[in-house]
């Protein structure tokens, strides 16, 4: 720890330090029982199998769509198979670039607020 | 009553009795902490609750290679500052000031007066309040604070630097 480390800290303990424990000491809750905290568990496990089921429904349900109208324009029309294909590789194209962007910009203003 | 290790070992495994018991036990620490980072009762409630929420959904990808309160306080961190940050969009002054002001009361009635300690905190944006209160009241280290919040080690010490000296100013003005 550096010289002005120690020195920051002596002053925060003096001058904030001792006011914060003031206030954990007035702000003590009752922490809940074992069996309503196991309740709150229980049910916050089970929202979640909810809802990965319900995602992965909604996944197999778009990808089965996907599937059969590419199997569809493969058997019907070869140039709107092709034409698809190119523009799904340009719309991921496009949101990478854009997510990439994106995170300059952060990147960016995260520096300048520093 | 079972020491935290094998309680995270159990909780990893899926034991629900286990991570329960976990949050219990670190129930007042957290609450307290989110306290002190949101400045208001309900808000530091709402924090508690999402942080569990993330326990038991991420309980599974705990390394158990720090303490399980640092894991939660690391957790209740990163979403003050990420609702911090969403907040800015929207009109954020007016609800700040109307937060500040209903924690002053309590504050003011629980402990006979209004301090200027927590004042000149509370006037810190959360991104510079985070690593202050982990650093100084806390004790971590500003490598274990750059991993907690996901920030580089230089970014937490110039936070840490801008914090201390704009706490100094404030509680300097209010002597003044």
């Amino acid at each position: 720890m550096s010289n002005e480390d120690k020195r920051n800290q002596q002053w925060f303990d003096e001058r904030i330090g001792t006011t914060l424990r003031r206030l954990d000491e007035a702000f003590e809750p009752q922490a809940p029982e074992l069996q309503t905290m196991e309740v709150f568990v229980a049910e916050g496990k089970k929202a979640l199998r909810e809802k990965m089921r319900r995602d992965m429904l909604i996944f197999v349900l778009l990808a089965a769509i996907v599937v059969a109208v590419m199997a569809w324009t493969i058997n019907r029309n070869l140039a709107l198979f092709v034409a698809l294909q190119a523009l799904t590789a340009l719309s991921v194209a496009g949101w990478m670039a854009l997510h990439l962007l994106r995170l300059a910009w952060k990147g960016r203003t995260q520096w300048k607020r520093n | 009553m079972e020491d935290e290790p094998k309680l995270v070992q159990l909780a990893i495994r899926g034991d629900t009795g286990a991570l329960s018991e976990l949050l219990r036990r670190n129930y007042v620490f957290l609450y307290q902490y989110a306290l002190k980072l949101t400045m208001d009762r309900n808000r530091a409630e709402d924090i508690v609750q999402e942080t569990a929420l993330k326990a038991i959904e991420h309980i599974a990808l705990f390394q158990g290679g720090s303490k399980f309160s640092t894991w939660l306080i690391t957790i209740a961190s990163r979403l003050v500052i990420d609702k911090a940050r969403r907040s800015k969009r929207e009109r954020r002054w007016l609800t700040e000031e109307r937060y500040t002001r209903g924690f002053r009361f309590e504050v003011t009635s629980r402990l006979d007066e209004w301090p200027d300690a927590v004042e000149a905190l509370a006037g810190l944006p959360e991104h510079h309040r985070v690593p202050i209160l982990l650093k100084y009241y806390y004790g971590y280290s500003q490598e274990e604070i750059s991993e907690m919040l996901k920030v580089p080690t230089g970014t937490i010490k110039s936070r840490l630097h801008a914090g201390i000296r704009r706490l100094r100013e404030e509680l300097r003005g209010h002597e003044q």
